[in-house]
This record gives structure tokens, sequence and C-alpha cells, in this order.
């Protein structure tokens, strides 16, 4: 299931909200906004938003400690952009160690935060796509049999046919056979993308 | 070698080293010499023949020369027995002499030593506690030394007992009087000649003439009273004494009280008092010394404490103003950023919605949004700019004169300190101007501010800032020339631009606040280069009020 292009605007003050809002809404991306830390966490799942531009100066929970939040959840790929005062190096230090996508400062250049934001979607997107992907490897790869998957694991390591056939006490012309099946059922076209697709797997030991 | 034979040993190489030192020489000459002079004058009030005087300032330069250095005792020891034999003509042998001295040389030393290093009393300073240690000290070692000299005499056989008290006391008054006056006077000397730039103030002037003038018209009262009245009008002298100790603290005091007790002698024995009525006078000057000194000294202490106040106060505003500047600073770009952004982005999702084709409704909104916003920007500045409050003046008459004076006595310490002088010269009296005492204030404080900074910077001579108030035309015109380095050239042009600063930890907002101030009064202010070297700050101010026509 592809994610939509969805932003999450916190900040607490409403026109700086609205604003941005409507600034995104202008380069066909949908926002949603919170007016604090704890809204956000009330409302979206944490690994839900693309991207989300958080204002340090929150009342209650900061944007950092929202930051914290997200960038802790397991698998969560969302782009945070924080955006605080003037000059506030240790806060961008922090933010960066915290795994921001970027950090801002205000007075904020529209047309830039539009391009960072731009930036962001597409990096997450792209992580997506690459999650979406391992996840359809591992569906065909689970459709091999206990053979073919031994086959699999020696070809992706570069051994010849006939060493894998004499690895698993099997003639030539059988290892040919699964051979073909496995490159079927991965619908790998060379071995080169049948390897990128093992690399792929992260862990790439021990999991079936 | 143990630490006490090293302590010994280095004490006698220190010893053995002053023998060469031309200063111990000419300083124990210099005393000898000072000593028997003050022995040549003194000896007309000597008590039977026995070497004790009534007036003794000889023991109070041996008693200093002793808390400046042990090492002077043969000096001291020296001086005694010479003025014995040679000014003193004393009775008794030689040999009783020479013990007699000896023994008093011991006892000054014991005073000196308790002095300086039990009760930690230095003459260079004059701390009110150090002032109360000296007055209790002296007279309880002058007992103790009275005790000694006359006890040497008696046991020696040429004191006869029945003058045994009476010798004692005149010693002890003698010594009390005279340790007490020199010590004082010795201070005074010291904290005159430590001031770097001890400077004789116009004040001064006015209080020693007081001083001379009614010191002189007491003594004139005293000589020409029957003698009888004359212990009468000696309280009289209480007057000079309290007043220069009110004007010029410790150090006038003691000068003072040498000069006092100086006249009195010569009044005493131009007049002829006998030893006894002398004796007499001498518990009134002890009595007159020790309140005298005790007044000087409190007077200089507050005198002290008035001035680090000040200097603390001086700070703190130095502090503020920077705070200030900088709270400032950070106020304005936290209030503004945000409204700040709001504008620019609805603005540019304006623009995106024009170039995208889209209908006018939605980029109408847009805009009269960010018009909001920005009418909003435009409230929080008003908002700074009451809280900065240059925005409401309220004037009233107002010398500048007066402001200048008081802006020097603000920065004179500072700039003194940074080897800068600061002159106010105005030639005649100058009318008054309407302004806002605090704004103008504020223009005069920024501008000799500056000046002092630029005259600071001169190493070849010293720093010089001249402020001069005049009238010219219907304007009220002060001048701050300074004789610092002159305005930069690229400075030049934008001087008066807000955020333009030469100075590391400037905000360069002082010329910008301070023009505005002056214009809000109707004035001028303007700059220009002077020769050969610094610059002239000019702010001139309508005379007829911020709205009247200069002629």
């Amino acid at each position: 299931m592809p994610h939509r292009r969805h932003v999450a605007i916190v900040d607490d003050e409403a026109s700086v909200r609205e604003s941005l809002a409507l600034l995104l809404s202008t380069a066909q991306i949908e926002s949603r906004t919170f007016a604090s830390a704890e809204d956000y966490l009330a409302s979206v799942p944490l690994d839900e938003s693309s991207c989300v531009i958080l204002d340090n100066q929150l009342p209650g929970l900061s944007g950092i400690g929202l930051l914290k939040r997200i960038a802790a959840a397991a698998d969560c790929d969302t782009a945070v952009i924080l955006i605080s005062g003037h000059g506030d190096v240790p806060t961008a230090v922090s933010a960066m160690k915290c795994g921001a996508f970027h950090f801002v400062e205000k007075p904020l250049d529209p047309e830039a935060l539009l391009l960072t934001v731009e930036e962001a979607l597409g990096r997450t997107e792209q992580v997506r796509d690459r999650q979406t992907q391992v996840q359809e490897f591992r569906g065909r790869r689970a459709l091999l049999t206990q053979r073919e998957h031994e086959v699999f694991e020696l070809l992706v390591q570069g051994l010849p046919t006939k060493l894998i056939a004499r690895q698993l006490g099997i003639t030539p012309r059988t290892t040919e056979h699964h051979r073909a099946a496995v490159m079927h059922k991965m619908q790998a076209r060379t071995i080169s993308h049948l390897v990128r697709m093992a690399l792929s797997f992260d862990p790439p030991a021990g999991e079936t | 070698m143990n630490h006490r034979e090293e302590a010994l040993d280095s004490a006698w190489t220190e010893s053995a080293a002053n023998l060469v030192r031309p200063r111990f020489w000419l300083t124990g000459i210099a005393f000898l010499a000072a000593y028997l002079a003050l022995n040549v004058i003194t000896v007309r009030y000597q008590f039977e023949a026995l070497g004790i005087t009534l007036w003794s300032p000889d023991d109070g330069l041996t008693v200093l020369l002793l808390i400046e250095g042990v090492e002077f005792f043969p000096f001291v020891l020296a001086g005694a027995v010479l003025a014995d034999v040679l000014v003193s003509h004393v009775q008794h042998s030689f040999y009783v002499t020479i013990l007699a001295e000896s023994a008093l040389s011991l006892g000054y030393l014991g005073i000196a030593g308790a002095l300086r290093d039990v009760l930690k009393f230095s003459p260079r300073r004059s701390d009110l506690a150090d002032v109360l240690v000296m007055l209790a000290a002296v007279p309880a070692g002058a007992i103790l030394n009275s005790l000694i000299y006359c006890g040497v005499l008696y046991l020696a056989g040429s004191l006869p007992a029945d003058q045994f008290i009476s010798a004692l006391r005149h010693f002890w008054i003698g010594d009390a009087v005279g340790i007490i006056a020199v010590i004082a006077a010795a201070t005074a000397v010291f904290s005159v000649s430590s001031k770097t730039r001890w400077v004789w103030r116009k004040d001064d002037t006015l209080n020693w003439s007081v001083f001379i003038i009614s010191s002189c018209l007491v003594f004139a009262f005293i000589h020409g009273a029957p003698s009888a009245y004359a212990y009468h009008l000696f309280y009289l002298l209480f007057l000079p004494t309290i007043w220069i100790g009110m004007r010029a603290g410790y150090v006038g005091v003691a000068i003072a009280l040498l000069a006092t007790q100086t006249a009195f002698f010569m009044t005493a024995s131009h007049i002829g008092f006998s030893a006894d009525d002398f004796d007499q006078f001498q518990i009134l000057m002890l009595v007159l010394s020790i309140t005298g000194l005790i007044l000087g000294a409190t007077v200089t202490e507050r005198e002290r404490a008035h001035q680090k106040l000040r200097e603390q106060q001086e700070e703190l505003v130095r502090i503020s103003a920077h705070a200030t500047a900088g709270a400032l600073g950070m106020l304005l770009a936290h209030e503004l950023s945000q409204p700040l952004s709001t504008v620019a982005t609805y603005a540019v999702a304006a623009r995106r919605m024009l170039q995208s084709g889209a209908g006018p409704e939605p980029v109408i909104d847009a805009l009269s949004k960010a018009e909001a916003e920005a009418q909003r920007t435009r409230e929080v500045l008003e908002r700074i700019r009451d809280l900065v409050s240059v925005g409401r003046l309220q004037p009233r008459p107002l010398s500048l004169v007066d402001a200048a004076l008081k802006i020097r006595a603000l920065c004179v310490e500072g700039a003194n300190a940074r080897g800068v002088d600061i002159v106010v010269e105005s030639v005649h009296p100058i009318p008054l101007v309407e302004g806002d005492p605090i704004g103008i204030e504020q223009v005069l404080n920024n501008i000799v501010g500056n000046a002092v900074d630029a005259a600071a910077e001169r190493r070849d001579a010293r720093g010089r800032v001249l402020v001069r108030v005049i009238d010219r035309d219907g304007w009220a015109i002060v001048q701050v020339d300074d004789n610092g380095p002159g305005v930069a050239p690229e400075m030049a042009e934008s001087l008066f631009q807000a955020y333009q600063t030469s100075k590391p930890r400037g905000m360069g907002l002082g010329l910008t606040l301070s023009r505005r101030i002056v214009q809000r009064h109707g004035g001028r202010i303007w700059w220009q280069p002077i020769a050969p070297e610094g610059t002239r700050f000019v702010v001139e101010l309508n005379l007829n009020g911020p709205d009247g026509d200069a002629a």
C-alpha cells in the first residue's frame, strides 16, 4: 500500500500553522496541523507521517522531545524538520544528533522550507519504496522449496552449477533444474539481480 | 644545616648586605639629622635636665623607623645617646645615659614590633581599625617606656624618689602626643605620595584656608589671653581640627595635627608657659589628637565606602546598559521573526497560487492574511518602542552645563582609570533649554562615552575629552572633542545608522538613538574631524524650545 505525501505541522502559533499549510497546499502537499506535541502524539501513529515540521518552542513537550520520541519508534522513517530561533546552536546540534532531517532557523525562508519538505518527502518515499520491495522479495523467497532455497543460498555466494551439485550431492542436471526454478520464482533476470535481492534482506543471514 | 640556622644565616646575610646599601645609610643619616633637629627644638620643655621632653615627635620618628625596619636600631640608639649628650646636656653619667637609652630604645623596638607584627599595623593604611589600634597601643606603650626610662634613672640614683611620678607623667604625655602625631603624619605622607594622580582640588584650597585662618585666630587669642584663661581658649583648637577632619578626612587631620602641635609648642615657648602648664596643655593636646584622628578616619572610611558604592553603581549602570542593548536585540529578534516569517509564507503561497493559475479568491485570502500579519508586526514594533521609551519625552527647563557635569561625574572615574581626562568648560551662563533630562543625559552619556573610548586609544599622549557648552544664535550647543584616532573612513558615512559599530561589544544603536532623541527635541547632532587629531561631536538644541525658530 503506497503512503500518501503526508506532512504534519506542529506549532503553537495558529498563524504559522495556517500559513505553512497554505504554502504546502500550493505544492500539492497535504498537511495536518497540531498545536502541541501532545496533540500530535494523541492523534497520529508514530510511523505514519512522511514529514513533520516541528517548532522547537512548544508548550509542554518541546520540539526536541517529540523528535526523540519519533526517532525512537521502531521502523520509523518520518523525516523531521525542526524550526528554532535564530542562532540557537545548541538546539541545532542536538536536533541533528537526535536524527532530525533538517534544522531551520527563524525567520523562515518559505521557498527554502518548501524545497526542504520536498526533499524530506522524497527521501521518505525512497525509504518506503525500498521497504516495500524488500517485503516483496521476502514473499518470493518464501515460495522456494527446501532444496531450491539451498541452491539459492549457494548461487548468491557465486558458486557455479557443478560445485553446487557436488556440495549438495546431486547431479548437475538436477541442479540446473532447481536453478531455473529459483530464477523463475524470484523473478530474477540475471544472477547479479538475484544477488542484489539477497543483499537487501536485512539481516542477510539467519532468516528464512 | 637546619631551618633555624638557615633563617639566622639569611638574616645575617641580609643585615650584612644592608651595610653596602646606600638607601640604608641615607635613611639612617636622615633620621639622625631630623632626630637631633627635633631635639634641639623640643628641649625647651625638658624635665629637670633628664632628657625627658614634654613633646617628643623625635620618639615618633624612632617608632616609625623601627616599624620600617629593625635593622635601623643602631641609628636609633646612636640618636638617643647623641641627643642626651649634645642637646639635653643630661646631668647623669655617660654610662647611665648609655644604659637608660639602650633600655628605652629596646622599649621603642617593642612598641614598633607590637604594632607591626602583633597588631598588624601599617603606617601605609588609614583604616579606622588601624587608627584605633595605633591610638590605643601608643599611649599604652608610652606608659611602659616611661617606666623603663625613669626606672633606670631612679635605680642609677639620677632621679629622686619624690620626682619619680612627675617625671613619669611628663615622659608619658610627651611621648604619647609626639608619637601619635608623627605616625599619623607619616600615614598622610604615604597616602598622598602613593596616589599616582593625587590632585589638589578646588575644595582643598577652601578647606585649608579656613583651617589656617581659624587656627591663627585661636593662637592669637591664646597668645593674647592671661595664662589663667589660656586653658579655656585651648578648646577653641577643636573647631579647626573638627573642620579639617570633616572636610579632608584622616590625611587632613594628620597633617593639621602636626602643624597645630608645632605651632602650639612655638606659641607656648614664646609666651613662656611653665613646664607644668605645658604638661596640662599636652593632656588637652592628646585628647584633641585622638578626637581629631578618630573623626578623620571615620570620615575617610565613610568616603571610601561611598566611593566604592558609587563605583558599584556605575558598574551596574554599565552592565545594565549592555544587558538592555542585548535584551533589546533578543526581544526584537524573537518578537519579529514569527510575524515576519508568516508574512513571507503567505506572500510566497499567494505567488505560487497565481503562478499555477489559481482563481483570485484563495490568492486574495492569502494576501489579506499577510496584510494582517504585517499589521501585527507593526504593533509589536510599537510596543517595543514604548518599552525602550524613546517614545515619550517630558521636556522641562534644563541646564546643559549641569547635565554635562553630571555625565562627567558619572564617567570621570572610569575615564581616569583608562588614562583619559574629562574637562567640562562653559564660557558664561548658558540659558536653559527645554528638554527631557533623561533623554538629553542619554545623548550626552553616549557621546562622552564614545569620546572616552576614542581618547583611550591614545598611547603616545594622555587622552583628553573636552566638553564645551556654549550658546550661539539662539542655539545651545554642546561640543564634545576627543584627541582619539578619529573616525575610520569606512565608518564615516554610516556613523548614525543602526547596527554600525566599531566596538566589539557594541550594538551600534547608541548614535542612532541619540540622533533620534535630539531630533525629537528639534535639535541637530553632527560630527566633524578636528585638527590635528580627533573628532568633535556637536549637539545643538533650540533655545526657543523644540518648535521655536532659531535666529
